[in-house]
């Protein structure tokens, strides 16, 4: 019997424009504060996934510092019941770094989901750069994460203007709806 | 009037997820399995390991919203005699070590 792969191939992400809004609009008041933050996409994962949902983690069990954003592992599950009952798993997430460096750290590197085709996303400068294409975009491949160059990016990254995408805060306790 | 005793179904329809994983892992086990099994089952399907680098990373199972602290109990024992179906979450702890 052939077990299902947990993690099939992607070759392409779509982005709706609006999750971009909504994960810069979530992760602001950190970068106000100079404090990191950042936020999880989620989506269906398929050769062509699709993040469909954003989730920003704020309030209990969430550490947001001015080199560190830290969830716990009840946010986790939080995060993971919602997911189940509504059908899509986690395709990458991204946080802000308060420097001018967009670089993965080793914290970043090691403190992360490391599974097969997870996006790891970040934008320094407190987020007040919109333009994601000044972001770094990594993606995780067997061995550890990787950094697409710009025309990998273009390729493989696409950003739908129409595309809808709903927006929620988690803690460790629940999840609650983002009103647009 | 003969009472037949009524046998007693002992196997558990179990699944566990993994947030980033599209498949769900799912293994029928005996109601006497360790929860402990179904750990160690669940993280060789989705590919992951308790390990260790400058942190500790380790999974933990979540069952109806709660971490099952106890791995050497039974699925019955976590579950009660009659149910058949487990549904755990599978999550990974990471304790920092020294910086």
């Amino acid at each position: 019997m052939t077990l299902p792969d947990p993690y099939p191939g992607i070759e392409k992400w779509t982005v709706p424009a609006a999750a971009l809004y909504a994960t810069l609009r979530g992760v602001r008041p950190a970068g106000l504060r100079a404090t990191e933050s950042g936020a999880f996409w989620l989506g269906r994962r398929a050769s062509r996934s699709q993040v469909t949902s954003v989730i920003v983690p704020r309030g209990a069990g969430v550490i947001e510092r001015a080199n560190m954003w830290q969830l716990s592992p009840e946010v986790f599950g939080t995060i993971s019941r919602w997911a189940l009952t509504h059908e899509v798993v986690m395709l990458g997430m991204f946080h802000i770094h308060i420097g001018t460096s967009a670089r993965m750290s080793r914290w970043d590197r090691e403190r992360v989901v490391q599974v097969p085709g997870v996006l790891s996303v970040i934008a320094a400068n407190a987020g007040v750069e919109q333009n994601h294409r000044t972001w770094a975009w990594y993606v995780y491949e067997g061995s550890g994460y990787r950094e697409m160059d710009p025309v990998e990016r273009d390729l493989r990254i696409e950003i739908s203007a129409h595309l809808p995408c709903s927006a929620w805060t988690a803690d460790a306790g629940s999840i609650r709806v983002v009103n647009p | 009037m003969i009472q037949v005793p009524i046998a007693h179904e002992s196997a558990v329809a179990t699944e566990v997820a993994y947030l980033p994983a599209v498949a769900v892992f799912k293994k029928s086990y005996e109601d006497e399995t360790r929860v402990s099994v179904v750990r160690i089952d669940a993280m060789a399907f989705f590919h992951v390991a308790d390990h260790r680098d400058r942190d500790t990373h380790e999974f933990f199972l979540e069952f109806e919203g709660r971490r099952v602290a106890d791995l050497s109990q039974t699925l019955e024992q976590l579950m009660g005699r009659d149910r058949r179906h487990a549904r755990f979450n599978l999550i990974e702890q990471i304790t920092p070590g020294a910086a």
